[in-house]
């Protein structure tokens, strides 16, 4: 015997799938009354959302601004400065400081996916009612599919998927759209709700029986069960879809359009979507037999497997400005960049997020000190005292940001989530520009033996510095820190994130050697869940 | 026609998770509305009823976040205390249970709404204790426990009702 809850469970949904309230005229007037309304709740809606759209703008450029004043100064990154130790001969200084100390900018935008909708971890563990062991049931769906259209067929009237057990037959009224059974003969048809006999209005293809054939075998024996209710001998874990001729009997071949990957038929769970988190482990229940339930395939489906069939890779579209720090400078100007995200969702909660972003920037850095050398002790024979020399260099660089980060959506409720992130990015330099001025300051002393005393002399020298580097010419394999955090609103099809990063050095990038990191603001649209 | 066509189908969704019927149609009412909003992006393929389902408990979710704070709720002490140790009553229930619609609707609306909607969404939809506790905000195990919860209220609850009506055939 089953236990009361389980018992009085059945009960409850038995007697809520029978349950049928009588319409209520007083409650479509209300309805009525509120359609009238429509035209300006649309308008209201047309604000609500302009008014979101407005809000996130400022959203963006608020902390874009806060970035820009900020940022650089609580997360400054200063390498050392690589000393080019030169002989500063005569009074004009030509070389080329290779220096490591510069000022670089890169425009970059994390991505992380979102795989936004909660995964589903429906568990489905169905007990033999006499030995109490739980075997594995595949709930299906039989639905009818039209060949040519690979479409499943529905009524007109009501919208629902249609299905006849019976007959295995279903034909719908092209012009009324209610369903006419076809009771055998293929002449004489009835309207199935009143019964009356209706003349065959045109010719109207009768469909062949779509079955699904469900199999049970023990879970740990691989013994073959009995359906529970039917007595039928059922395979393990398979769902066999076959379409038979209704009068010969004889197999069909399927449509490829019937088995294609958007028909709804809800009818397996594999292995594969424990594997994947779809299905947690730990619970036992039964669930609802849609056989039993008598309201047609339409009462079946159940939310999580209507989320089984999200894939569990998403992908979405990323833009983004942000700054560019570099020897405890901020870049001048803004850098953006743009391009394609996804994400696969690996549990509930994670995701493990990657893309392909374009990202440019063009900024300028002044005044940064590229080589400090002194004679010290030694200036009596040197005859110099010291060399200063500090760039004011023009960067342009465009780039390839690859990012792998994991993601981790935080608890809670509502149509938003927050999420946040974290991983490594991988640059490819598709362009690196240099140009700039750099001046040096140099110091000299000697010994005039006239008058014994130390004579010390001083100039300045500057020369116009350029370079390109070619295409493709560097890669920097996971240099980039990523950390952000963001809030995703969930669209009908799409989801909005909005998300603050920080991209942190961990060593030296691009071919000049430089030691910079970004942060800044990315709106991202993402598709599928 | 739409309308009067599903309207005992999503009456009896709303009724699950309102607590007056009133309530209820004001949830249906909104899902309608939600429904003709959305009805371009309906995807044919797939069962209207499933979909319009789904829509009725999210803005049945919608109503509970809206108007908890506004609820009072009773105690799993206080029915105890209400009806007694019933324990072996329940256990002799348990050889047969004779409930209708308008029991059920009585005995949920002596349920706190918490227990209510998980046990609506866990035992009558079907979602996961991971996937209410996403919708209501709160963590599975509290989920778990809230459905444990509702089930043992509803033990007490049938029972009540069981020997009022016994005490009245007498």
């Amino acid at each position: 015997m089953k236990p009361f809850d389980e018992e009085f469970a059945d009960k409850v949904r038995a007697v809520f799938d029978r349950h049928d309230a009588p319409f209520d005229p007083s409650a479509w007037d209300a309805m009525h009354e509120r359609l009238k309304q429509g035209r300006r709740g649309r308008v209201i809606a047309m604000l609500y959302v302009a008014s979101r759209v407005a809000a996130s703008l400022l959203i963006i450029s608020v902390l874009t601004w806060i970035s820009y004043t900020y940022f650089f100064t609580l997360t400054p990154s200063v390498s050392d400065s690589g000393i080019a130790e030169e002989v500063i001969a005569g009074s004009d200084i030509r070389q080329r400081h290779e220096s490591a100390a510069a000022t670089d900018a890169l425009s970059h935008l994390s991505a992380p996916e979102d795989s936004a909708l909660p995964a589903a971890t429906l568990r489905q563990v169905i007990t033999d009612r006499e030995t109490g062991e739980v075997l594995d049931d595949n709930v299906s769906v039989q639905v009818l599919i039209d060949r040519e259209t690979g479409l499943v067929i529905t009524d007109r009237g009501t919208g629902e998927v249609l299905d006849d057990n019976v007959s295995g037959q279903v034909l719908i009224d092209r012009e009324t759209g209610l369903v006419i059974t076809d009771r055998g003969t293929g002449e004489v048809i009835t309207d199935k709700e009143t019964g009356e006999i209706l003349p065959h209005r045109e010719t109207v293809e009768v469909l062949p029986h779509r079955e699904t054939v469900e199999v049970l075998t023990h879970r740990e024996t691989g013994e073959i069960l009995p359906h529970r209710e039917t007595g039928e001998v059922l395979t393990h874990r398979e769902t066999v879809e076959v379409l038979t001729d209704r009068e010969s009997g004889q197999e069909l071949p399927l449509a490829a359009e019937a088995v294609s990957e958007g028909t709804p038929t809800k009818d397996t769970l594999h292995d594969a979507d424990i594997q994947q988190g779809l299905l947690s482990h730990g619970e036992q229940r039964t669930l609802p037999d849609p056989r039993l339930a008598g309201d047609g395939p339409a009462d079946i489906s159940l939310p999580s497997h209507e989320k089984q069939r999200e894939k569990p890779l998403s992908w979405g579209l990323a833009a983004g400005s942000m700054m560019t720090y570099a020897e405890q400078q901020l870049a001048g100007g803004l850098g953006f960049s743009a391009g394609v995200t996804s994400a696969y969702r690996v549990t509930n909660r994670v995701s493990i997020a990657s893309g392909l972003l374009l990202a440019y920037q063009q900024f300028e850095v002044e005044s940064t000190p590229l080589v400090t050398m002194s004679a010290g002790k030694e200036y009596a024979r040197t005859d110099m005292a010291s060399v200063r020399t500090t760039a004011d260099h023009s960067y342009e660089m465009l780039a390839l940001d690859i990012p792998l980060n994991l993601q981790i959506r935080l608890p809670g409720a509502g149509s938003g989530r927050w999420y946040v992130s974290t991983g490594l990015s991988s640059l490819l330099y598709l362009q690196q520009q240099l140009s700039g001025v750099e001046t040096s300051y140099v110091e000299t002393n000697y010994l005039d033996p006239a008058r014994n005393t130390l004579v010390y002399n001083s100039f300045t020298s500057s020369v116009a510095v350029s370079s390109n580097s070619a295409p493709f010419s560097h890669f920097d394999f996971a240099r980039l820190l990523n950390l952000s955090a963001g809030y995703a609103i969930r669209q009908e099809k799409t989801t909005t994130i909005i998300e603050p990063f920080v991209k942190l050095p961990l060593g030296s990038i691009s071919s000049r050697k430089l030691k910079m990191g970004m942060g800044g603001v990315s709106l991202r649209f993402t598709f599928g869940h | 026609m739409l309308y009067r066509h599903f309207f005992g189908f999503g009456m009896s969704v709303c009724l699950r998770y309102a607590y007056s019927r009133e309530e209820a149609l004001e949830i249906l009412n909104d899902g309608f509305m939600k429904v003709f909003d959305n009805i371009k992006v309906f995807d044919d393929g797939r069962p209207f009823k499933s979909w319009f389902r789904k829509i009725l408990v999210n803005t049945a979710l919608d109503h509970y976040r809206a108007n908890r704070t506004y609820r009072i709720n009773v105690s799993l002490e206080d029915l105890k205390d209400e009806t007694g140790d019933l324990s072996e009553d329940v256990s002799s229930l348990e050889a047969g249970i004779e409930i209708n619609s308008e029991l059920i609707l009585r005995l949920f609306g002596r349920l706190p709404e918490t227990y209510r909607l998980t046990f609506n969404m866990y035992e009558i939809e079907g979602y996961s204790h991971d996937e209410i506790a996403a919708m209501l905000g709160i963590s599975p195990g509290t989920s778990r426990s809230n459905l444990s919860r509702a089930k043992k209220m509803l033990r007490l609850l049938y029972a009540q009702s069981q020997n009022k009506t016994r005490h009245e055939a007498v």
